[in-house]
C-alpha cells in the first residue's frame, strides 16, 4: 500500500514536531513533570473549559495569573523557609483567635470545594470508561480514606503520579493540533478582557484553580519539610519561580490544545469532550489516556487536599495531628479529613454536569483566594515575622496590586452572582 | 504534678493528681484563678474607680529556679502609651485591675530582658511538655493566687478553651479544658539582647544562628532527662529554630541519638543553625555513633 505525497509530507511534518517537543521536554525535564503533577482535576477541567468556551481569549489572563502566582508562591516559600513553620501555626501566632478561626474556615470551605472537584474528576474519568459515578465515587472515597488512614498511601501515590503523566501529551497535542499561531501570540501578549459574566466567571475560576489557597499552605509546609534554610533559599526561590512558571506553561498548553480542537463550542459538557484535545497527539487512545490522567490526578489530590487541610487546622487550634496517630488520639485531625471526604464524595454524586461542578468549585476557590492572600501578604510584610527577609517596597507594591486585582475580580463575580447582575 | 493539672486520665500521660475536670470553676480555687485570655483588654482603674487604661499583658519574671514564675506587673495600655504597674500596687481580678493608690501611670515603652510578657510570648505559642513528651499550643494561660502572690500556674491546651475565645470575653474565669502545670512546661520565649526593645516587637531570628532570638524557659534538668527517641518525637512538631534550641539544651547523647534518626538533609539543616560549640560536640557524638 502506498501513501499519497500529502500524507507523507504530513507524517514528516508531524515527526519533526514530535522531535522538537521531545527536545523541549528533555530541556525542561523533571521540572515539567513536577509542574504537571500540580495539575489536579479542577485545573485540567477548568483550563479545558476555558479553551472550549473562549478559545485562546483567556491566554492573556493566564500570563497575568502566572505573575501573581510567582509572587504569591515566593512569599509562601519565604515564610516557610525563614520561620520554619507552616501557615496554620503562623496565622495562629500572629492573628487574633477570631481572625485565625476565619482563616481556617475559609481554608476548610475552599479545600472542601476542591475535594468535591477531585471526586467529580473521578466520576467524570470513570464515565469515559462507562462506569457510573454512583459506583466509582463511593468506591474512590472509601479507597482514599482507607489508604490514607491505614498508612499505605505512599505506594499508591506513585501510581497516581505515573497516571498524571498522561497530561504531558497536552504540549504535544498543542503543537500537533495546528493552533492558529498568530491568534495564540496575539492573545498571549495583547491585553483584553471581554465584559461578559461568563468570561468573568471563567477568569475567577482560572485564578481559583491556579492561585489556590491549598497550594499556598502546601508550599509553605513543603519547604519546611524539605529543610530549606535561609542560607540555601536562593536556589529554592529559583525552584519556586520556575515551578510556578512551568506549571502555568502546562496550563497554557491545555488551553491551546483544547481551543485548537473544540474552541468556541461553548462550555464543556463532559470530560469525554475535553479528551478530544489529546486526539492530535495520541489518536483514538485520547479518551482512555485522558481518563487515566484525570483519574490519577483526582485520586492524588483527593487525599492530599483534605489531609493538608486537617494538618493546617489542627496546627492552628493546637490539636494533635499525625497520620501515625490512632483515630481516638487525634479526633479533630481525622474528623476534618473524614468530613471533607464524605462531603466531597456526596456532592460529586449530585445529579448534573460534573464538569460544571468542577468549574464552580474553582470559582469558589477564586472568591476565597484573595481573602487568604491578605493574611499571607500581612505576614510577609511584617518584620517581626521575617526580619530583613520581609517584603521590600517594590515587592510589597506588586504583591498588594496582585491581591487587590484578584480581590476586585472576585468581588465583582460575587456581586453579580448574589444580585443576579451581568 | 500539681493541683492545676487537669489532663484526663488515659488521654495524656500522666494522670492528674487532683483530677477535677473543671478545676477553675471548682469552689476551692475558682476565685484564685485568672484566665489571661479573658483578662486581656479588661479595664485598669485607679483607686477612685476611674478607668485609666486597659490590660495589655501580664508580666512575669523569668527565673530558672522558680517552677511557677511570679507575676511582677501588669502592662497597661492607655492610648498609645505603655506602662507597667507593679504587682504590689494593684489588685488583680478576672474582670478588672485596680490600682491601690492614685498613682499616675509612668510610660515604659520598652521591656527588660528578664521580663516575659505572657500574652505576647506564651499565649497561642508552642511549648514543650516534658511530662507528656509532646509539643502543645497554649490556648489559655492561668494565673493562680498562691501563698507567694500571683504566679504563672499553667496553660490550657484544650480546643474548647480556644473556641471560647472566639466569643465574648468572660467576666469570670471559664472552666478549664486541658490544663498542664507550668512546672512541666518549657516555653520558647524571646531573648532580648537589646535593652530598648519595644513591647510590641519581637527579636528577629537571624539566618544561620540557633535561636538567637529564642531561649527555652523552665528547668533544663527536665529537658536533659529526655531520651533520644523522645527528643526525636518532639523535634517533628517544632519549627527549625525551636528544634535547634531543644537540641542545644537536651543531653548531648540524647540529642545525638535524635539527630541520627533524622534524614541527612534535616540533620544538616539543623546542625547548620546550631552554635559552633554545640555543632562540634554533636558532630563528634554522631561520628562516634557511626563508628
Amino acid at each position: 500500500m502506498t501513501e499519497s505525497p500529502s500524507a507523507v509530507t504530513e507524517k514528516r511534518g508531524r515527526r519533526r514536531w514530535i522531535a522538537r517537543v521531545l527536545a523541549l521536554l528533555a530541556i525542561l525535564g523533571p521540572g515539567v513533570i513536577a509542574a504537571n503533577a500540580g495539575n489536579d482535576a479542577g485545573g485540567i477541567l477548568t483550563y479545558a473549559s476555558a479553551g472550549a468556551q473562549f478559545g485562546y481569549r483567556t491566554l492573556f489572563l493566564m500570563v497575568l495569573v502566572t505573575v501573581a502566582l510567582v509572587v504569591v508562591q515566593e512569599m509562601c516559600s519565604r515564610l516557610g523557609v525563614y520561620t520554619g513553620e507552616g501557615l496554620g501555626g503562623l496565622i495562629r501566632e500572629q492573628f487574633s483567635p477570631r481572625a485565625t478561626f476565619a482563616a481556617m474556615t475559609l481554608l476548610l470551605v475552599a479545600n472542601a470545594g476542591l475535594t468535591v472537584s477531585e471526586f467529580a474528576g473521578v466520576g467524570a474519568a470513570m464515565e469515559i470508561f462507562g462506569v457510573s459515578r454512583f459506583i466509582s465515587v463511593p468506591i474512590a472515597a472509601v479507597f482514599v480514606w482507607a489508604l490514607t488512614v491505614l498508612g499505605s498511601y505512599s505506594r499508591a501515590e506513585r501510581l497516581f503520579l505515573v497516571l498524571t503523566l498522561a497530561f504531558l501529551a497536552y504540549p504535544i497535542a498543542a503543537f500537533l493540533g495546528h493552533p492558529n499561531g498568530h491568534e495564540v501570540l496575539t492573545n498571549l501578549v495583547s491585553p483584553h478582557f471581554p465584559a461578559s459574566h461568563a468570561f468573568l466567571l471563567i477568569a475567577v475560576a482560572l485564578i481559583g484553580t491556579t492561585i489556590t489557597p491549598y497550594m499556598q499552605f502546601y508550599d509553605a509546609s513543603a519547604v519546611v519539610d524539605k529543610h530549606i534554610t535561609p542560607a540555601n533559599y536562593r536556589s529554592e526561590r529559583i525552584d519556586s519561580v520556575t515551578g510556578s512558571i512551568g506549571s502555568n506553561i502546562i496550563s497554557i498548553f491545555i488551553i491551546i490544545a483544547t481551543a485548537a480542537a473544540i474552541g468556541g463550542s461553548g462550555a464543556l459538557q463532559s470530560a469525554g469532550q475535553a479528551a478530544e484535545a489529546l486526539r492530535p497527539a495520541v489518536g483514538p487512545a485520547a479518551p482512555a489516556l485522558f481518563a487515566a490522567g484525570l483519574l490519577g490526578a483526582s485520586l492524588l489530590a483527593a487525599s492530599v487536599v483534605p489531609l493538608s487541610t486537617s494538618y493546617a487546622i489542627a496546627d492552628a487550634v493546637g490539636a494533635p495531628r499525625s497520620v501515625s496517630a490512632k483515630l481516638r488520639q487525634a479526633p479533630l485531625f481525622y474528623g476534618i479529613f473524614t468530613l471533607q471526604i464524605v462531603i466531597g464524595a456526596a456532592i460529586a454524586l449530585a445529579p448534573g454536569n460534573l464538569v460544571g461542578l468542577v468549574v464552580n468549585a474553582q470559582v469558589l476557590n477564586g472568591v476565597i483566594t484573595p481573602l487568604l492572600l491578605t493574611y499571607i501578604l500581612i505576614l510577609a510584610n511584617r518584620s517581626t515575622v521575617l526580619g530583613s527577609a520581609k517584603n521590600g517596597p517594590i515587592f510589597k507594591t506588586v504583591a498588594t496590586v496582585c491581591v487587590a486585582v484578584v480581590g476586585l475580580l472576585s468581588f465583582v463575580v460575587l456581586a453579580q452572582t448574589v444580585f443576579g447582575l451581568g | 504534678m500539681s493541683e492545676y493539672d487537669t489532663r484526663r486520665p488515659g488521654k495524656r500521660p500522666p494522670a492528674t493528681a487532683a483530677s477535677p475536670r473543671h478545676i477553675a470553676s471548682s469552689g476551692a480555687i475558682a476565685n484564685r484563678v485568672i484566665s489571661l485570655a479573658h483578662m486581656l483588654g479588661r479595664p485598669v482603674r485607679n483607686a477612685a474607680g476611674t478607668r485609666i487604661g486597659r490590660v495589655s499583658d501580664i508580666v512575669v519574671r523569668w527565673d530558672a529556679g522558680n517552677e511557677h514564675p511570679p507575676v511582677t506587673g501588669v502592662l497597661v495600655r492607655a492610648g498609645s502609651l505603655f506602662a507597667v504597674v507593679q504587682r504590689a500596687d494593684v489588685t488583680l481580678s478576672q474582670s478588672e485591675v485596680r490600682l491601690r493608690s492614685d498613682q499616675q501611670l509612668v510610660s515604659r515603652p520598652v521591656r527588660r530582658d528578664d521580663e516575659v510578657a505572657l500574652a505576647r510570648d506564651v499565649l497561642d505559642r508552642q511549648l514543650v511538655d516534658t511530662s507528656g513528651v509532646q509539643v502543645v499550643r497554649a490556648a489559655d494561660v492561668y494565673l493562680l493566687n498562691g501563698p507567694q502572690g500571683w504566679e504563672l500556674a499553667g496553660i490550657d491546651v484544650g480546643v474548647r478553651s480556644f473556641g471560647r475565645r472566639l466569643f465574648s470575653r468572660r467576666r469570670a474565669c471559664p472552666p478549664a479544658d486541658r490544663v498542664i502545670d507550668w512546672a512541666q512546661l518549657h516555653a520558647f520565649v524571646p531573648r532580648f539582647t537589646d535593652t530598648t526593645t519595644a513591647w510590641d516587637s519581637r527579636p528577629t531570628i537571624a539566618a544561620g544562628t540557633a535561636g538567637s532570638g529564642l531561649q527555652l524557659g523552665g528547668s533544663a534538668a527536665q529537658l536533659k532527662e529526655l531520651r533520644g527517641p523522645q527528643v526525636a518525637a518532639l523535634l517533628s512538631d517544632l519549627s527549625r529554630h525551636q528544634q535547634a534550641q531543644l537540641v542545644a539544651v537536651a543531653h548531648p547523647s540524647s540529642a545525638a541519638e535524635a539527630l541520627s534518626q533524622l534524614d541527612s538533609d534535616h540533620r544538616e539543616a539543623l546542625l547548620a543553625v546550631l552554635d559552633e560549640a554545640d555543632r562540634a560536640r554533636l558532630r563528634a557524638l554522631l561520628d562516634g555513633c557511626a563508628r
